[in-house]
């Protein structure tokens, strides 16, 4: 069987093909899952919302076009689906001894002390940006999204969204500094 | 001051939801609640040798051969804790010979040995073997590197059961009477079996005793197998 | 180039979306320039943490929601089909054809509305008897699911084993086993899971959601068994899970030995 192209599959699921679904999540819940959870520090709020991204694409399958990008596509409707949730970055520490767990692999005592620690540094430092300023940094970190996707997704240029990245990685970079976190001014 | 008189309170409150044993020598006395109803024992402790034998008296005793063990009892489930976790407990516990819930698991302490009761027996070491006699019932026995051997007077009929280890050796003995499905598997070791298996000797083997009925599965990696029929 | 046009380009270089020519560019923009030199590595730190960030594992439970809502969704969609069966088509064709005259065209009607009549009595009872047998499986289904959840390890087993009992097995209950797989705090339990799994290894989201599972357990039992079912299965996807399995700490040495064999197998 060839491999369709997310594209393909998501026209089939409009052409009445809606099993093809399961298929595109097998390919994107994980990193979907991962993009919320880095802005929302919350696992069980972004759990439900991979489900409700997945249901409006079903539901609102007719408006996909032949030549729209499906993951620009799916992550512009998850961050409405942010938008539509009302919370702040809150507990965030609570989060970061749940998710250990959860990572494959395991480490000795101490080093996953260290790690945690600066994990818990960064996730502090990232609490510290603007929404606009973390959504777009986890935006450009997402492989698949490139400016143009990106772009659509903020409703804005391409060049201001390259302004945008990189103001937001200098904010965050000063960030860093005024924290102590080692590396940052080079 | 308040908050020490709050968490007295709450303490309080706490201890009289469950009963405390009564201790007397290191020997704790749990009275069931509701003593003609079956009960169940916990025990999960890193590093523990767990002796569990039936008797003819209708509580549950735990005698500890070291500090911090407690054990609590609410509608007739026995649980016994270790406030210590490096210390290497024996614990020896006997139980009515009724109806009984066994979850007892340790790590890297020594052998769990449980004889003489009656129910579902649910079994779980790593460094250490299991040993269960003249049980009437179900056990499920799983360990890493220790050797099972599990001996039966009478089988629950309607439960599936499974003994697996990685390396070791199992010994299992069911009553002539045994209508199960047996699926058995080894890696490298021998399978000895009073109940005819065939199949494919480095994939699984299955056998029919009395004519078939729930799975036991039995698998070990390292190590070998007997099946024995006892008339 | 202005070098605050260049560093609006470093985010594309670091994640490789500049195509050559500008990326020629900029890489000689930098090599004279040590203040953009600069600011790029601090950059890139910034970035790197960002990437570095460990990919949080969603739980299982995220995919059993994902299938119920699907096959719900599924089935609501299916109801509100548009008439494109014999009753549109019909009328279609109705549409199309040339004027007969007018009695014709009633005769035609009178015998086609009959042989629907005695057609649709006939599928209404095949309906029928399909409707049951989904429903029977669908309370099996329910009955396994629930016992799933028991407290009584033997009695989560009695329900893993009762899939290998039912005709059809569908993806929630495939959903349901890879739970237990991943989640069930008994050895035993996992350990006949998979083995109900394998015997489902025909089925595609068996394959993925085992190959999934892979780094999942820690019980070296269950490492172990895995390991055969995927030799046994040919399922040659698996390797990059088992090599990354391979690279945990205080691996059994028995896994270790399995997985090398497995992998030299599959490969």
């Amino acid at each position: 069987m060839d491999i369709l192209s997310d594209n393909a599959l998501m026209l089939q699921v409009k052409a009445g093909d809606l099993e093809r679904m399961s298929l595109l999540f097998e390919r994107h819940h994980k990193a979907l899952f991962g993009f919320l959870f880095h802005l929302t520090q919350r696992r069980e709020a972004s759990e439900d919302m991979v489900q409700t991204v997945f249901y409006r694409m079903l539901k609102y399958r007719n408006s996909f076009a032949e030549e729209s990008n499906f993951s620009g596509w799916m992550y512009h409707i998850a961050r409405n689906v942010l938008k539509d949730q009302k919370f702040g970055l809150s507990n965030k520490y609570d989060m970061i001894g749940e998710h250990e767990e959860k990572i494959a692999g395991g480490t000795l005592a101490d080093e996953r002390i260290e790690k945690s620690q600066s994990r818990k540094q960064l996730y502090d430092a990232m609490g510290m940006l603007t929404e606009g300023d973390r959504e777009i940094l986890m935006l450009n970190s997402m492989k698949e999204l490139k400016y143009p996707e990106i772009s659509k997704i903020m409703g804005i240029t391409e060049g201001a969204a390259r302004v945008r990245v990189f103001r937001a990685v200098e904010e965050l970079r000063q960030i860093f500094i005024k924290k102590g976190i080692k590396g940052a001014n080079e | 001051m308040r908050d020490m008189k709050r968490v007295c309170l709450a303490l309080i409150a706490l201890l009289s939801a469950f009963r405390l044993a009564a201790q007397t020598d290191r020997q704790l006395v749990m009275k069931l609640d509701d003593p003609g109803k079956p009960f169940t024992l916990n025990v999960n402790i890193g590093r523990a040798a767990i002796n569990v034998s039936g008797y003819e008296g209708k509580d549950v005793i735990v005698e500890a051969n070291a500090e911090g063990i407690t054990a609590t009892e609410k509608n007739n489930e026995v649980t016994v804790l270790s406030s210590n976790r490096k210390a290497f407990v024996r614990l020896d516990i006997k139980v009515p010979k009724t109806m009984g819930i066994f979850k007892l698991s340790s790590l890297n302490g020594g052998t769990i040995i449980v004889n003489d009761v009656t129910g579902n027996l649910e079994l779980q070491n790593k460094s250490g073997g299991i040993s269960a006699f003249n049980i009437s019932g179900t056990v499920i026995a799983g360990t890493l590197s220790g050797k099972i051997n599990v001996s039966f007077k009478n089988v629950d009929p309607g439960s599936p059961m499974a003994f697996s280890t990685v390396s070791g050796a199992i010994d299992v003995t069911f009553p002539a009477s045994l209508k199960a499905n047996l699926k058995v598997k080894q890696d490298n070791g021998r399978v000895y079996s009073d109940f005819p298996l065939t199949g494919d000797p480095t994939d699984w083997r299955y056998g029919k005793a009395g004519g078939g009925g729930p799975e036991i599965l039995i698998k070990i990696t390292t190590g070998s197998i007997h099946i024995y029929k006892r008339e | 180039m202005k070098c605050e046009e260049y560093r609006n380009q470093f985010a594309d270089w670091y994640m490789e979306r500049l195509d050559a020519a500008k990326k020629a560019e900029l890489e000689g923009h930098l090599d004279t320039c040590a203040d953009c030199r600069e600011a790029l590595a601090a950059t890139q730190f910034v970035l790197d943490s960002i990437s570095n960030l460990p990919d949080p594992e969603p739980s299982a439970r995220v995919r059993a929601d994902f299938r119920t809502m699907l096959d719900e969704f599924k089935a609501v969609e299916e109801k509100n089909v548009p008439p494109n069966g014999f009753w549109g088509q019909l009328k279609r064709s109705w549409a199309l054809q040339p004027r007969f005259s007018l009695a014709y065209s009633l005769m035609v009607l009178l015998v086609c509305v009959s042989v629907v009549f005695l057609i649709s009595r006939d599928s209404k009872q095949e309906a029928d008897v399909r409707d049951l047998r989904a429903q029977l499986n669908e309370l099996k289904q329910t009955k396994l699911l629930a016992l799933l959840d028991n407290p009584l390890a033997s009695e989560r087993m009695k329900a893993v084993n009762y899939t290998g009992e039912m005709k059809h097995v569908d993806g929630r209950v495939i959903n349901a086993l890879l739970t237990t797989l991943n989640n069930d705090p008994n050895d035993n339990v996992r350990l006949s899971t998979l083995e109900a799994l394998a015997a489902l290894g025909n089925q595609p989201e068996v394959r993925t959601g085992l190959i999934k599972s892979i780094t999942m357990q820690n019980s070296p039992v269950i490492q172990l068994a895995i390991a055969d079912v995927m030799l046994k299965l040919q399922e040659k996807r698996s390797v990059g899970s088992f090599k990354a399995l391979l690279k945990q700490k205080d691996l059994d040495n028995e896994v270790k030995r399995k997985l090398k064999e497995t992998i030299t197998k599959l490969i």
